[in-house]
């Protein structure tokens, strides 16, 4: 047996440890804790893994997005200091944490530039990778609907299970990112397998009961069925009906996750009463958001600069639970859950700008992209990253959070590496570049 | 070495093997800074007190209290009281601005002439304020319906006599709204007695005014107070903030990733002149 890889194997290997693994590591995490075992933080070690890569590899390259990485590394830990001042109310670890999530992304980012430019155009495994998530995701969620093992969403009080997943919103991004290169591989090769994966992952979709997860499954399908009747060429008779009957499923499977709402409306009356909120303009972290912007008006001073680090998200708790159920004792920390007020209130304006920024930059240059090169391909990129950002500014669970944020990396190193080698740099890297 | 003009870690360390005893230096210089800074810090010592509220502080309305309950009762979807429970008001009371803008005002009233002159609250109300706002911790729990007050501040000897002020000023606060409605229907009843002149009536409103008259007679009697604490205050005798270890950790964090980046720039600027000299010879 050859236990030595050459240059191209080793290119494929390390692209697949960046997508494929997760969803396996997620699931693992999500076992042990079901299991009281939630000490066992085998997905925090992997993405730990990453971030000090990317780290590296910040420190290491040139470029502007190493530069990023490494501004942002700077003006928070200037931002830490600052916090330290009169009081010293720092927590060294909660701060780290805290700062390391908003990170993430761009340190993916990073990674997959570096590996793409190294080893030469890995992004069909990518987003085979990426779509992986969603199916495997979708059997796990279909073997607790079955079985009744796994967490509950919401409780006993309305519909939805995370199986073994800790954050169901978290989880629930992720597969609908997923789901977008699901049928974005469909398009490219209209089966059978494909059409059961995505099946697979729209059921686990909709079993997980949130709202993000229902509405935001239903759009992608429809926009994508949409997609493969218009663009989809036919050739032959077997292509068109491949064509036609998928469509169809895709349709019937909609119509009959509708029939099944229908049937068992009481169970998601508080999907329901959320969702008619939500029609009426209202937040869904309006209470949340409404706590962050008053603990905020207790820091006239650093407020607008540097935020107040964890100290933030514990005054913010604090008015939270003046309403609320607090079963929590004194450690009151609570997320907003919508990145812009977390970022503000725990970081500062100037921080929270400039990675609203950057994710805004990341989306304009697929939209960008997309107009300049017109694939499906393309398309499911930006329709991912679109729902990331709407859902990170108005649920939070994205820029912040791991998974999703993974996945949103390694589609940003792909963006800037399509736009690199075709419109900055007209000769295509060869694979065996030294 | 790198032909795509990129470092690598191994750059790094050959730099920092010729160079030990500068980046040693550099990184003591850091650790006295963050050591010297985090022991510079003012101390902070904390005060606690839990306590329970007496129903009288509820008893507003002549079926508020009654309200309360029958409303609070699972009435919706998602079994949340439809007005806000007497807890909930109390705690948005507490934790209020208008609060903190009394008890601050009292606080520098009192306690200012203890202070140095030179201590950053002194004369200034606005500091006071945010001060008290930042420091003074509210905590509501659900269930078992115990309210939880910590206070912070730099000397240890005034934190019995400061938070035992504040609660007194918010029992007095509260006592005085109370007295202030209790007052208002009374006012109400004799309006009310001029207009009727049934017997009936005059029975109902003059058992009415005995149950108010009684409360007030209880709210206005000496030493009757509307919190019954569960703990005495009770003051820490040693500092809980700063968070030492974690303050100089964070400066001298600051510090080295400061280093790395101007260390990183000189090695990508004598790497890119290397380069250029390998191109020309």
């Amino acid at each position: 047996m050859k236990l030595s890889l050459n240059w191209q194997q080793q290119g494929q290997w390390l692209a697949a440890l960046l997508v494929f693994p997760v969803v396996w590591l997620d699931t693992l995490y999500g076992v042990f804790s079901y299991l009281g075992l939630e000490a066992l933080r085998i997905s925090m070690l992997y993405r730990t893994i990453l971030l000090i890569a990317g780290i590296l590899v910040a420190f290491t390259h040139r470029g502007p997005f190493a530069w990023l990485l490494k501004i942002l590394l700077l003006w928070w830990s200037l931002t830490l200091v600052m916090l330290t001042y009169p009081y010293g109310d720092v927590t060294f670890v909660t701060e780290l944490t805290l700062a390391t999530r908003w990170l993430y992304p761009f340190s993916v980012l990073l990674v997959t530039l570096a590996l793409l430019e190294k080893f030469g155009d890995q992004s069909a495994l990518l987003i085979r990778g990426i779509a992986y998530y969603g199916w495997v995701f979708g059997c796990f969620m279909l073997f607790s609907f079955v079985t009744g093992l796994g967490i509950q969403s919401y409780g006993d009080i309305a519909f939805g299970i995370k199986s073994f997943y800790v954050g169901g919103n978290d989880i629930g991004l992720t597969a609908l990112m997923s789901l977008s290169m699901l049928f974005v591989l469909l398009y490219q090769r209209v089966s059978l397998w494909g059409l059961i994966k995505i099946t697979l992952c729209l059921i686990g979709l909709m079993l997980l009961g949130t709202k993000a997860g229902a509405l935001g499954g239903i759009a992608l399908t429809m926009a994508f069925a949409g997609i493969l009747l218009i663009f989809k060429p036919a050739h032959s008779v077997l292509q068109l009906s491949a064509k036609t009957f998928s469509a169809l499923v895709i349709a019937a499977a909609v119509g009959i996750a509708g029939y099944y709402v229908q049937q068992n409306i009481d169970e998601f009356e508080y999907q329901v009463t959320q969702v008619n909120q939500l029609l009426e303009g209202e937040s869904p972290r309006e209470r949340l958001i409404q706590s962050g912007a008053d603990h905020l008006e207790d820091y006239p001073d650093r407020g607008q600069w540097f935020g107040a680090g964890s100290e933030f998200y514990q005054g913010a708790g604090r008015e939270y639970y003046l309403t609320h159920n607090n079963n929590s004792g004194y450690s009151t920390f609570k997320s907003i859950e919508q990145e812009w007020m977390d970022l503000r209130g725990g970081f500062g304006v100037p921080f929270a700008a400039l990675i609203f920024l950057t994710h805004i930059f990341f989306i304009v240059a697929a939209i960008w992209l997309w107009f300049r090169r017109p694939t499906v391909e393309h398309f499911g990129i930006v329709a991912a990253l679109l729902i990331y950002f709407v859902h990170g500014y108005f649920a939070g669970h994205a820029f912040v959070s791991g998974q999703p944020s993974g996945v949103a990396g390694v589609l940003y190193g792909l963006i800037v590496y399509r736009i690199q080698r075709e419109f900055m740099n007209p000769q295509p890297k060869t694979i065996n570049e030294s | 070495m790198s032909g795509n003009n990129h470092l690598s870690v191994k750059d790094y360390f050959v730099w920092l093997g010729k160079h030990w005893f500068l980046a040693g230096c550099y990184s003591g210089i850091g650790l006295v800074i963050a050591f010297v800074y985090a022991l510079s810090l003012t101390e902070l010592y904390q005060a606690e007190i839990i306590f329970t509220i007496k129903s009288d502080a509820y008893n507003q309305g002549q079926v508020r209290r009654l309200d309360d309950f029958s409303t609070g009762l699972s009435t919706s979807a998602t079994s949340e009281a439809v007005t806000y429970k007497p807890e909930v008001r109390f705690a948005m009371y507490v934790a209020g601005d208008d609060f903190a803008q009394r008890a601050s005002a009292m606080l520098q009233q009192e306690f200012e002439g203890e202070l140095k002159t030179d201590h950053p609250l002194a004369g200034n109300p606005a500091k006071w304020f945010y001060f008290f706002k930042r420091h003074f911790k509210y905590y509501r729990f659900e269930r078992s319906e115990f309210h939880a007050v910590r206070w912070y501040f730099h000397t240890p000897r005034l934190l019995h006599a400061q938070l035992s002020a504040v609660m007194n000023l918010l029992d007095e606060q509260l006592q005085s709204e109370l007295i202030k409605e209790s007052r208002l229907q009374l006012d109400r009843l004799s309006e009310l007695q001029r207009q009727y002149n049934e017997n009936e009536a005059l029975e109902l409103f003059s058992l009415q005014e005995q149950i108010i008259q009684s409360r007030l007679a209880l709210l206005t009697s000496d030493g009757y107070s509307l919190f019954v604490a569960i703990t005495a205050i009770d003051v820490n005798q040693s500092p809980v903030l700063p968070n030492k270890p974690a303050v100089a950790l964070a400066v001298f964090l600051f510090w080295m990733m400061l280093g790395s980046v101007v260390l990183q720039i000189f090695l990508l600027r004598t790497n890119s002149q290397d380069n250029q000299q390998e191109q020309a010879s």
